[in-house]
């Protein structure tokens, strides 16, 4: 553990930790809330061409944003998915003000502790609400949730849809909620940016012990959610610029070793990207169904990315199969022969064992489907995870 | 047998006295009553302020307690448990917080009386001057 890097947020843990006893003397109130997933994966098998970096394929990168990969065909592993987090709001009474902010330490990032999220909440009536401060990006379904692994039908998320560079920002945030007739309605507008310092979506290319830093600027973005009944449809939208900057050296494949060629401390600039996402979930008694579509531009680097996600669960008492079938495709209009691709097949199984606990198992299977062009970078693998997931 | 029926018939008459007392209570400056399914969405966190002005604060008596209990399964169609369930999700969307919890119907009487937005439910026994009646059945 990196007790520099560690202790900055440390400091922000233990405030949190203490502020019960500040806001006692205060008059505040308090509500602190925990989650905690403890996940063991193992490999199963597949192809050993993949090529990421140091990583020993096969492999299997369950989250992006945080460096979460499976690797090699030997042990468990149980950094990739484990996490611990902690959220405390105080809440100043009969003003509708609150300040919450989040916690969280994960196994792969070597358990240091990382302030999520930290942001105040005016409740301006009951239909307007801002948000100021750091917290998730709300680019898709499950995004809020997103660490909160007793709020997932899975051990992990599907990594096609769910695997960028930023899940935070810094910025405003105004949310509405109505009903429009018999429509539960609820809408985001938001601003602000991103500054990412070892970014954990470089470390598959650059290596474990690369840092690479990436900056999302000028973040414009906002959803729309509407429920009525058994259904529920989101439309999500977000635009940003994009930079990353090189800060150490990177892997090179050539040498299998790190190499000082790739230091770029200067900012490179991708220009400007933009994100629509589609959800649709719907429930037929016990029978239901998740699906997420999204597609990524880079009009400035001529490249587009689509993905999706499809998955049908049933509800039976406290046990809970589902099945899902993920795809990523990246496009380049100046390069149409070569198509990076990849696409999982998994198969979940939770079981609630109270209200706060839950035990999932899931097998999943990941082809890698690069055009011959490109050749094998994520590789065809297998993995089977097992998960305790519980708030508190 | 005879004392058992007795027992029983006592046990089905004080659970049905108890089923019927609960009240849902707010500050004496309340302006209105709620309807069951206003009391319904903001323990549920789906409306977030009370229609007399100023943010819904709900209040919950503790885990054990029966009349917790009733009052989910009444006013929400939902168990306690199912309740908690679905706070833990909501919880960490940063879309709301949850009911706080209270010892006991003089807390949160006590808490209601004092500010202008929290709402309780109590037996109707503990009704007195100090906090006002929004719904009863």
């Amino acid at each position: 553990m990196n007790i520099k890097k560690t202790l900055h947020p440390a400091l922000t843990f233990l405030g949190l930790l203490v502020s019960p006893l500040l806001a006692q003397a205060e008059g505040l109130d308090v509500s602190s809330s925990g989650f905690l997933s403890a996940t063991v994966g193992k490999m199963l098998g597949g192809s050993e061409d993949g090529r990421m970096s140091d990583y020993q394929c096969p492999c299997f990168t369950s989250d992006y944003a945080q460096a979460g990969i499976y690797e090699g065909k030997g042990g468990l592993q149980w950094k990739p998915d484990s996490r611990l987090g902690l959220q405390t709001t105080l809440s100043l009474p009969d003003s509708g003000l609150h300040l919450t902010g989040q916690v969280v330490a994960r196994g792969a990032r070597d358990g240091d502790i990382n302030l999520e999220w930290l942001y105040t909440t005016w409740r301006i009536n009951d239909k307007y609400t801002l948000q100021v401060g750091r917290k998730r990006l709300p680019l898709f379904y499950y995004s809020d949730t997103q660490d909160v692994g007793f709020a997932l039908p899975w051990t992990h998320l599907p990594p096609q849809v769910y695997g960028w560079e930023a899940v935070n920002f810094n910025g405003i945030n105004m949310l509405y909620r109505d009903e429009w007739g018999d429509w539960t309605t609820t809408a985001s507008l938001y601003a602000g940016s991103e500054t990412r310092k070892e970014s954990g979506y470089w470390k598959r290319s650059y290596g474990r012990n690369n840092r690479s830093d990436i900056q999302w600027g000028k973040i414009r973005g906002g959803y729309l959610a509407v429920a009525r009944g058994n259904y529920e449809f989101r439309y999500s939208y977000m635009q940003s610029n994009s930079k990353i900057k090189t800060v150490t050296a990177g892997w090179n494949r050539s040498t299998s070793s790190y190499d000082d060629k790739y230091i770029d401390k200067d900012w490179y600039d991708y220009g400007k990207q933009n994100l629509h996402g589609l959800a649709l979930n719907a429930d037929y008694g016990p029978l239901f169904l998740r699906t997420e579509l999204l597609r990524f531009n880079y009009p400035d680097i001529f490249r587009r990315d689509e993905a999706y996600t499809v998955g049908v669960g049933y509800r039976l008492g406290k046990w809970q199969p589902m099945v899902t079938h993920s795809r990523f495709r990246a496009y380049r209009s100046t390069r149409p022969d070569r198509i990076p691709g990849h696409s999982s097949q998994s198969l979940a199984l939770r079981y609630d064992l109270d209200d706060s606990s839950a035990i999932k198992a899931q097998l999943d299977r990941q082809r890698d489907e690069n055009s011959a062009a490109i050749g094998p970078t994520t590789g065809d693998s297998r993995l089977i995870t097992l998960s305790y997931d519980r708030v508190f | 047998m005879k004392n058992l029926l007795l027992m029983l018939g006592i046990a089905l008459a004080s659970a049905h006295v108890s089923a019927e007392s609960m009240v849902v209570i707010a500050n004496p400056g309340a302006g209105s009553s709620l309807s069951k399914d206003q009391v319904a969405n903001i323990y549920l966190g789906k409306k977030m302020a009370v229609p007399w002005g100023g943010e819904a604060f709900p209040v919950d008596l503790p885990d054990t307690s029966p009349l917790r209990e009733k009052f989910y399964v009444r006013l929400t169609g939902k168990t306690a448990a199912e309740t908690k369930a679905y706070w833990a999700r909501l919880i960490f969307t940063g879309m709301g917080l949850p009911p706080r919890q209270m010892k006991t119907d003089e807390d949160v009487k006590k808490l209601v009386s004092t500010s202008k937005g929290a709402i309780g439910y109590i037996d109707s026994n503990s009704v007195d001057a100090s906090i006002k009646v929004v719904y009863s059945e």
